[in-house]
């Protein structure tokens, strides 16, 4: 341990004086007060409805089933009704999030309704609402619907706790992204520097005659990536989110800093420095991306994609900061991230050392 | 105290050996110099024994004990390993490079403060070593490098690229580690440090050792002792050479009977000499 703590003692002067660890702690402390003082807290991103309804069949059907659940349909839903139908053209020109109805009674049939979308609006949004409006004046007029009410009695109605998500400000839902992408990847990037300096420097060589030991001088390395990246998270993490969820949060990031830092050293048996590395850097940098789009739209989640760790720290640190009811989504990724952790730091040692002991 | 039998080392694994079996003893307390060319295989021996390369073909024996892959702790504990290149921890001075090492072993060892004292970086001590010139980071390798009070001392061009002040202060220092009882392996390609301080010297080219002896054996087994007489003719002052084996000691004393002699000197073939002789190469 004393040996640990005289190569601790000198890799965090070095340390301090390195790049890569400057940069981190620097762009932490920006980062978080980014969030605090400049991000929104909230940006509405959600569609508004503008609607015309001349036949009122639809909004009075609304307002009467919103009301039994205390909700104002036009406030609270996003719908906006309008007299005319050049109202809903207008509402849909000046808002790049909506779309228009308008209802009026049909010839072939009851009602027609009329679809404005923006040229971007999604297809598969277009189609949800066709079929949302068919549904609906189904039911209204009971003799020309889709479904007899008897159907509806039979299907299987779960509860969803949605909303919760929407109550978080949107500053704070950046913080899993900001965490692992400021730290837990730069972890990788201090890894392939300071053994680089090392390399470079040879002062490894004349460590490595002496009776300190590979495996202690590569743990020494990890302890200060993962000692910067603890700091550094918490520089972050207490500001923003409180101490919520901190603890489990820490572990989640101290386990995704060790793979980082242990593929970092695998870069490291490979390349001097960091720039010489930075085609793979940027190859990691992308598929640890991946993740990102299963946590932005969780409809798409593959599962190919829980193959790449960062997944499982996106959603740990998403299940820890903002508690659901999901503790088991928390030591799932705990159990992942460590298992994954302590492979990968077991085969970079090994990768290096092997590497290391050609080198004269 | 180190014994080396039939080393080869083929750094591709393949036919093309960088130590093609190189034998040779160190006593206790000896200083044994090996002296070759850049490439010649001085530096993957040292790495060998050492433990810094594998060792794939060949025995060495340390103290009776047989090396079976890499080094242990006891074996690092009781050896000090001087580079070529000052690999120095650019960034921490001078005093924190050496405590840090002092830090690695399991033995007594050197005071930090007087072993730079030693080597002439006392006021230096607290500077950042990136700030120190090339003869002073060299010097703070050499000090590393003794920093565990070593049994066996490798040393690799100890004295290069210092100025002659300072290169003779490092032989000295080198001398009394000898007297103290230290074994020293010295890697140059400096034939005067060599036949300075070394008791025996190996001569390797293309990984194999072509002579082993003591200087002055070398010098009198392959060179051609003679004197050089400087003499005046007229206003002009000329040289003569003779050989002192042969019918050239009768040709010198007629020659100094009959001339105006300035001086003599004994033309002693250098170390380089004798390497060129033997390899038909030069040390360079």
């Amino acid at each position: 341990m004393a040996r640990i703590g005289n190569l601790l003692r000198k890799d965090i002067v070095l340390g301090i004086k390195d790049v890569f660890v400057i940069l981190e702690v620097v762009f932490a402390i920006l980062v978080m007060v980014l969030i605090v003082l400049v991000v929104p807290d909230e940006i509405n991103n959600e569609t508004q409805v503008f609607l015309n309804d001349e036949t009122e069949i639809l909004t009075e059907f609304m307002d009467r089933m919103m009301a039994e659940f205390g909700i104002d349909a036009a406030n609270d839903l996003g719908e906006l009704y309008v007299d005319s139908r050049e109202e809903v053209i207008a509402g849909v020109v000046d808002n790049p999030s909506a779309i228009g109805l308008v209802i009026a009674e049909g010839s072939s049939a009851p009602y027609s309704v009329e679809l404005m979308s923006q040229p971007y609006t999604q297809p598969t949004l277009i189609d949800f609402v066709k079929v949302d409006m068919a549904d609906v004046l189904s039911i209204i007029t009971p003799p020309a619907g889709l479904y007899t009410p008897d159907v509806y009695q039979s299907v299987r109605v779960e509860s969803l706790a949605t909303g919760l998500r929407d109550e978080i400000p949107f500053n704070k839902r950046l913080m899993p992204l900001v965490l692992l992408f400021m730290i837990g990847i730069m972890g990788l990037f201090i890894m392939v520097s300071v053994l680089g300096q090392e390399r470079a420097d040879q002062t490894m060589r004349a460590f490595r005659v002496s009776p300190g030991g590979l495996w202690s001088f590569l743990a020494s390395k990890h302890l200060l990536v993962v000692v910067t990246g603890a700091v550094t998270t918490s520089i972050l993490y207490l500001p923003v989110i409180g101490t919520q969820g901190y603890l489990p949060s820490l572990i989640i990031m101290v386990l995704t800093i060790l793979i980082g830092s242990s593929i970092g050293m695998i870069l490291a048996a490979y390349f001097d420095n960091p720039m010489s590395s930075i085609g793979w850097v940027l190859l990691l940098i992308l598929v640890f991306n991946l993740p990102t789009i299963s946590l932005l739209a969780p409809i798409f989640s593959p599962g190919w994609l829980r193959l790449i760790p960062s997944y499982h720290t996106l959603f740990g640190l998403d299940a820890a900061m903002f508690p659901d009811n999901n503790a088991n989504i928390i030591w799932t990724s705990i159990g992942v991230l460590g298992g994954v952790a302590a492979a990968l730091y077991l085969v970079s040692g090994i990768v290096f050392g092997a590497r290391i002991r050609k080198e004269n | 105290m180190v014994q080396v039998k039939n080393l080869r080392h083929s750094y591709k694994h393949d036919a093309v050996y960088a130590v093609d079996g190189v034998d040779f003893e160190i006593g206790s307390g000896e200083i044994f110099g090996f002296l070759g060319p850049s490439g010649a295989g001085k530096s993957t021996t040292q790495g060998i024994v050492t433990g810094l390369l594998e060792l794939q073909e060949g025995s060495i024996v340390v103290d009776g004990m047989h090396r079976n892959g890499t080094p242990g702790k006891e074996f690092f504990n009781r050896i000090g390993v001087g580079f070529e290149i000052p690999n120095v921890y650019k960034k921490l001075s001078g005093l924190d490079n050496l405590r840090f090492h002092a830090g690695l072993y399991d033995r007594n060892t050197e005071d930090p403060r007087e072993i730079l004292e030693m080597v002439g970086l006392g006021p230096d001590a607290k500077k950042p070593a990136g700030a120190y010139s090339k003869g002073m980071m060299q010097r703070l390798g050499f000090a590393r490098s003794m920093i565990n009070k070593p049994d066996i001392w490798f040393l690799d061009e100890p004295t290069m690229g210092l100025d002659p002040t300072t290169s003779n202060s490092i032989k000295g220092i080198i001398r009394r580690k000898k007297e103290e009882g230290t074994t020293i392996f010295l890697t140059t390609h400096n034939m005067f440090v060599a036949d300075e301080l070394c008791d025996r010297v190996a001569f390797i080219v293309d990984g194999k050792i072509a002579a082993l002896d003591t200087p002055k054996n070398l010098k009198l087994q392959y060179g051609r002792p003679n004197v050089v007489v400087e003499y005046r003719d007229g206003v002009d002052l000329k040289q003569a050479t003779f050989e002192l084996e042969g019918s050239g000691k009768g040709e010198l004393q007629h020659f100094i009977g009959a001339h105006d002699v300035a001086t003599i000197h004994s033309g002693e073939p250098t170390l380089e000499e004798i390497f060129i002789k033997l390899t038909g190469r030069g040390l360079e």
